[in-house]
């Protein structure tokens, strides 16, 4: 669809009016953005319907309270990953076992998962980046997959650039290293 | 016992002057100059590539907007449909306008345009009219033991008709002007009255003087 400017969504969906242009223009010039994003850290479809859904109802509530101290898109990122992260979490609060349990169970899943269809060595990916932390984890998708610039990304996580950077290349030395172990054996 | 060496003094015998001030700048400006270097730092990483192997069910993204409408009617929350209210949003049920197109595209006469009901209504009960006016002609030209169908009296049946113009049924009416050129297979009872009234009000502007002479 044709771009809109953050500048044009914000003064249709402050005119009540326009209001509903304002929020469909808004939904789709981003959903598919932050879907894949939020897509990486829950791994399943259903999982990134529920979790995106719910992001642009928080976006519906609350896009009236925009007031611009950030970039639209890093306002609607912030609120997609604080959305999947908290999914994540209720999820693996159901769940009991060690982490290799969870990967192990993430692994077979993915396998049996209809709208998954990568190969082994994709599935080692995916479960080395599972293997990082959760902070880690979203700075890793946000800049390598989404190829954020670490301005926004500061913004989205409210993490310095720095720290960001630093914590970035922890996260690809450990994804490397992981690979390294296991990409042979695929 | 010897005594406890001052902590400033001990720090400059064993650590360089400016030690831990240098030492801050240093992280700071080596991690200002990481830079990301994917292909060489992590070549395993970087020969998989960044495509996706996660699949979404197909047109997903096109019922995404009205999945999410939706669930913010179906929240339930005051707060929330004050505000639909407020903002004026409103919705039709889904993929309304879609079955609405191809029902309507269902009906079309194979020539010409299509009748507006609101006008139709008004062709047909004139049609119906003259119906009945032939058939009241009819009676007085017959004698007075003749009989409509039904069994009513011509004159009922003429006085039923007028009475109730209002509430034949839209099939009875066009059944009553098949003269027309409509198309006998229009199905009505597959669209709802609202349907019919948003079709109506959608090709009022469309209707021709000569379309309607057409059907009369």
């Amino acid at each position: 669809m044709a771009e809109f400017s953050d500048k044009h969504i914000i003064q249709l969906i402050n005119d009540d009016d326009s209001f509903d242009e304002g929020f469909t223009i808004l939904v789709k010039m981003y959903q598919e953005r932050l879907y894949w994003s939020i897509r990486r850290i829950v791994h399943f479809h259903e999982d990134a319907d529920d979790v995106i859904q719910n992001t642009f109802i928080k976006v519906f509530k609350g896009i009236k309270g925009f007031r611009h101290q950030s970039k639209l898109y890093t306002w609607l990122y912030r609120i997609a990953m604080n959305e999947a992260l908290t999914h994540v979490n209720n999820k693996k609060k159901k769940m009991t076992g060690t982490l290799d349990d969870h990967v192990s169970m993430l692994e077979n899943n993915l396998r049996a998962d209809q709208y998954f269809d990568g190969d082994k060595a994709q599935i080692i990916l995916t479960k080395a980046i599972e293997y990082l932390p959760d902070k880690q984890r979203q700075i890793f998708n946000l800049r390598y997959y989404d190829e954020m610039s670490y301005a926004d990304i500061s913004e989205v996580l409210g993490t310095s650039v720095g720290a960001l950077k630093a914590s970035f290349h922890h996260a690809v030395k450990k994804v490397e290293l992981y690979l390294k172990e296991h990409v042979s054996y695929a | 016992m010897y005594p406890m060496p001052d902590k400033e003094e001990h720090i400059k015998k064993t650590i360089p002057e400016h030690y831990f001030k240098n030492l801050r700048v240093k992280i700071v400006n080596t991690v200002n100059d990481l830079q990301d270097d994917i292909p060489n730092e992590a070549p395993i990483l970087h020969s998989l590539g960044k495509g996706s192997a996660y699949l979404t069910p197909e047109g997903y993204f096109k019922i995404l907007i009205n999945n999410t409408r939706d669930s913010i009617i179906q929240l339930d929350d005051p707060d929330v449909l004050q505000e639909i209210e407020k903002r004026k949003s409103y919705r039709v049920p889904e993929v309304y306008f879609e079955r609405l197109q191809s029902r309507t595209m269902a009906i079309q006469p194979s020539k010409g345009r299509i009748v507006v009901m609101r006008w139709f209504r008004g062709l047909a009960a004139a049609a119906v009219i003259s119906f009945a006016l032939v058939w009241g002609w009819l009676y007085l030209q017959n004698s007075h033991d003749s009989k409509g169908s039904g069994g009513l009296e011509m004159h009922e049946a003429f006085a039923y008709y007028i009475e109730h113009i209002e509430e034949i049924d839209e099939h009875l009416l066009i059944d009553l002007s098949t003269s027309s050129n409509l198309d006998p297979e229009i199905i009505f009872e597959e669209l709802t009255d609202n349907e019919v009234e948003y079709y109506i009000e959608e090709n009022i502007d469309d209707f021709d003087a000569a379309s309607l002479y057409d059907i009369m």
